[in-house]
């Protein structure tokens, strides 16, 4: 707000005679405001949709929505600017506002009636019933396995209840802070949303049928009392991404209670872990609404999970977990089961069993069951992930089928590397799931702090907790001493290639926190330090491609970023042209430039003017002056020389860029060269204003804007007696080389700008750098620097080829300046 | 070249996209009327619709309907300088392959155009 008010009060002394003239300027100063933040947004939108950043899709909407009032704004003050200039840029730009719009609509779910439905009628209907419960009506009706009975309070019923509870706009806005680089923040915004859901009253409709179907679901064939399972059954649950074990489920509800378990399994969509897992797989929030499925408790004897395939081998036998009593342990991570291998095909002969003695599930129900996973599998089409439970009498219960997790077959990518010659660290461990990794090993012997996970972890645990889940984008790879590939962290595990072990029995004496570990998880091996030719795999497909976020992201980025108007000397370099905000901007932008270059040149009259600064460089610039930024002796020139800037700033800058050994590489004159392309081919001014640089200054401030070849750069700066107020921001962006070479570029820049402490702040091909509250001194001696470094940053992305290019740079570049 | 139709109120505005069109090689039959339109449709079966929303008697909405239903093949463009969320969704839930906001220049209409001609017929 100070620089702001400066500029108010510098703008009221130099165009104090004409006050239309000091309201341009302005909308002017303010309309550079408005384009640093739009391009600003339309970084981090782009950042989002190259998978720089992991966000909720309510923040997309939210940026997008600050971008178009940003835009809106320059276009406003574009107009102020220029009233009689550019008339139909915002009906153009309004058009490309609602295609924007239109990009970013979902469409609206139903949240009519049936809110609670009989989970026989919910086969086919995933829409309505989530995947779990209409996969499991499914099983009952194609499948014919045996199914307990039960009901469905529906996703109709979770839209109304969110609506009629007023929660949407709450959870959007508390939804939109959700970034999973910063988990610990996650973990407090979850909480703050599980508690809205959780304080929320179930609006009479739905509580109504649902605590009547409770009551006649509770009562048993005998009349007896029986209690219920409340299970999770989200829209897009065991489709394209599995959700394993990210929802809530609520075992041995009483009926009486039925509306509270449905609350809190409702509330379990927000649970942090699966607002992770949701993001990481591409779903909107209101792309996944929850339906809750409650079934009778089975009082098992004996539970567990069947794999009909147990590997992505297609010839792979079934195998069986099964542990005593309810399988809660199971899916959790934390009971080791028994093992059974049984043939696939019938009638399914018993291959192995693991351990040999005192079984929980006999060979004769084991083969059952196996006859029943058969019978899912061809009913789907695919191997399957089948939860079951065998009840007192004898009799088994299927109580979920969902397609299995599929990992990439090993070898996919050429031959096997062969094994390394280093001896392992650890063998003999069994693979949960499958994959090469390598990374620095952390204990988590005991307490397992999720947000403390740091990218290329390799995790050492007990167990493996589903709430592992969560760190699964940050982990290099699990070892376990317990634990199995049956549990929900191995399938979100194989879901994103992620290597895990379990059985490393001696894992926490064998290795060492910090230790760099290369897990081998198909070989089931764990060897000391990096091992390249396990570890360099062809990187992870992202498991949100093809989701409905990316596809959204993928209509929306070129409406928001795309830019066609390149080039301002084209005749296409019109408002009917623009195609996306970012040429609205652009166009904006550019016009108010050239505004104030020709408002200052058509009233020289007790003005200062634009004039141009010659000098030795191959830099065309303009300098205008608000006052005290040029010595007096130049007043009546028409051009100024680098010797009457009297501006601290700009001294400063002009010293670093025109400084003796400042490396001015060999090149075309310094002006924009995308501009250059075209124009050169026809009549080329070398002055032309619309290539040229410039710099509005007084004698403590210095705005420039430096046109560098397919860079350009903005310095804005103030230097003067009062530490406080003084600032130096720079802002790099573009370039004409390939991605790579800019990322190179970048990050050299970034580096040399942190060493001297300005705090730096990249997104896309952007870079931003800011410091602030320094003596007079030494925001000059920065800014003399920032000088030379924008002397031997042009066209460097043409030149660094590799990073080791890049680190020489950086080294010569500190060793040189730096003193 | 494909056989398209044009519905607009505005007769010249119908003139301009038939000019631009043809130019490419398309044959372009422009409307004023719904009814005229329509009957034209049913008969000729166009590859492509380009429906204006305002119109004399019923909404473009309204003929896009109509339109899916007497020739289910042809594609449509709906063109509008009065955009909105609803028509637009309502729009391509019946099937329209895109929804232009006016002006459209030449450049645009054209793309437009090969896109939806290109398009899966059977996507609508």
């Amino acid at each position: 707000m100070f620089s702001k008010e400066l500029f108010r009060r510098w703008t009221y002394q130099v165009f104090a005679p004409g006050v239309l003239l000091r309201e341009k300027y302005n909308a002017f100063r303010e309309l550079l405001r408005f384009d640093d933040a739009c391009l600003e947004l339309i970084a981090a939108i782009e950042d989002i949709h190259y998978g720089a950043s992991a966000v909720d899709w309510a923040r997309v909407v939210h940026l997008t929505r600050r971008l178009r009032t940003s835009v809106e704004e320059m276009v406003a003050r574009l107009s102020r600017l220029s009233p009689s200039r550019h008339l139909d840029l915002a009906e153009y730009a309004k058009k490309v506002d609602f295609y924007v719009q239109m990009a970013l609509d979902l469409p609206a779910g139903g949240m009519s009636p049936p809110f609670v439905a009989d989970l026989a009628a919910m086969a086919g209907r995933p829409e309505l019933a989530g995947g779990k419960a209409a996969n499991l009506a499914t099983a009952a009706e194609k499948a014919g396995v045996p199914v307990p009975p039960g009901f469905v309070v529906t996703t109709g019923a979770f839209r109304y209840f969110l609506e009629a509870s007023e929660l949407r706009p709450k959870i959007d806005r508390l939804l939109r802070r959700v970034d999973l680089a910063r988990p610990d923040e996650l973990a407090g915004t979850a909480a703050e949303i599980r508690r809205l859901v959780l304080a929320a009253r179930v609006p009479p409709d739905v509580a109504g049928p649902l605590a009547a179907a409770a009551r006649a679901l509770g009562t048993g064939p005998d009349g007896r009392t029986r209690l219920l399972a409340a299970r999770s059954s989200a829209v897009a649950e065991d489709g394209r991404a599995s959700f394993a074990g990210q929802y809530e489920s609520l075992l041995g509800v009483s009926p009486d209670d039925a509306v509270a378990a449905y609350l809190r399994v409702a509330a379990g969509k927000y649970a942090a872990k699966a607002i992770t897992y949701r993001v990481l797989t591409g779903y909107a929030d209101d792309e996944t609404p929850m339906a809750v499925l409650f079934l009778p408790m089975v009082e098992a004897r004996a539970s567990g999970v069947l794999y009909t395939r147990d590997s992505a081998d297609p010839d792979a036998p079934m195998a069986v977990y099964a542990v005593p009593g309810l399988g809660a342990d199971l899916v959790e991570g934390s009971a080791s089961p028994e093992r059974l291998v049984l043939s696939h095909d019938p009638p399914h002969p018993l291959l192995d069993r693991q351990p040999p003695d005192a079984p929980a599930l006999a060979d004769a129900p084991a083969r059952r069951l196996a006859a029943l996973g058969l019978a899912l599998e061809q009913a789907f089409g695919a191997p399957q992930d089948v939860e079951w439970a065998l009840d007192a009498a004898g009799a088994l219960a299927i109580l979920q089928s969902r397609p299995m997790a599929v990992e990439a077959p090993a070898g996919e990518t050429g031959e096997p590397a062969p094994a390394p010659r280093v001896p392992p660290l650890l063998s003999g461990c069994r693979r949960a799931s499958g994959g090469a990794a390598a990374g620095t090993v952390r204990f988590a012997a005991t307490v397992l702090d999720v947000e403390a996970i740091e990218p290329g972890t390799v995790l050492v645990t007990p167990t493996l907790p589903t709430t592992l889940a969560r760190a699964v984008d940050r982990l290099a790879a699990v070892i376990a001493v317990s634990g199995s590939r049956a549990g929900h962290f191995a399938s979100v595990a194989r879901e994103f290639a992620l290597p895990v072990v379990t059985g490393a029995t001696d894992a926490f004496d064998l290795l060492a926190d910090g230790l760099e570990v290369t897990v081998d998880a198909d070989a089931g091996v764990v060897y000391p330090g990096r091992i390249e030719s396990l570890a360099a795999r062809p990187p992870r497909a992202r498991p949100s491609d093809g989701s409905p976020v990316a596809e959204r992201l993928a209509r929306l980025v070129p409406l928001i970023a795309g830019l066609t108007l390149t080039d301002p000397t084209s005749p296409d370099f019109i408002p009917a042209k623009v195609r996306s905000l970012h040429d609205v901007v652009r166009f904006a932008h550019e016009k108010a430039v050239t505004e104030m270059f020709s408002l200052v040149g058509d009233n020289a009259r007790g003005l200062a003017s634009a004039r141009q600064l010659k000098s030795h460089l191959p830099l065309t610039m303009y300098v205008l002056d608000l006052g005290g930024g040029v010595f007096e002796t130049a007043s009546g020139d028409k051009a100024i020389r680098p010797d009457q800037i009297k501006s601290a700033p700009l001294w400063a800058l002009w010293a670093g860029l025109a400084a003796d050994d400042a490396p001015w590489p060999e090149g075309p004159p310094i002006l924009d060269d995308a501009a250059f392309d075209r124009t050169s081919a026809g009549i080329f001014a070398s002055d032309s204003k619309h290539l040229a640089s410039y710099a509005v200054v007084s004698d403590t401030y210095a705005h420039v804007m430096l046109r560098f070849g397919y860079h350009f750069t903005v310095v804005d700066a103030l230097c003067g007696p009062d530490d406080q107020q003084n600032y130096v921001n720079f802002r790099f962006k573009g370039g004409g080389a390939s991605f790579e070479q800019r990322t190179l570029r970048l990050a050299s820049v970034r580096r040399i700008l942190s060493h001297f402490g300005f705090s730096v702040r990249t997104a896309g091909d952007l870079l931003d750098a800011s410091l602030s509250r320094l003596p007079e001194h030494l925001v000059q001696k920065r800014l003399a620097m920032l000088g030379c470094l924008l002397a031997a940053t042009r066209m460097l992305d043409m030149r660094l080829a590799d990073a080791a290019d890049a680190d020489a740079w950086v080294a010569a570049f500190l060793e040189r300046t730096d003193r | 070249m494909a056989d398209i139709i044009v519905l607009d109120d505005v007769i010249d505005a119908g003139i301009v996209i038939k000019r631009i069109l043809e130019r490419k090689g398309h044959g372009v039959a422009v409307f004023t009327e719904e009814e005229e339109a329509l009957a034209y449709a049913a008969k000729k079966k166009p590859a492509l619709a380009i429906l204006d929303m305002k119109l004399k008697k019923l909404s473009g909405v309204e003929v896009l309907e109509e339109i899916r239903k007497r020739s289910p093949e042809t594609r449509v463009i709906m063109l509008t300088g009065y955009p909105t969320l609803e028509t637009a969704r309502e729009s391509v839930r019946l099937g329209a392959c895109e929804y232009c906001v006016k002006p459209i220049d030449k450049e645009e209409l054209e793309r437009k155009v090969e896109e939806a001609l290109a398009a899966d017929p059977a996507k609508g």
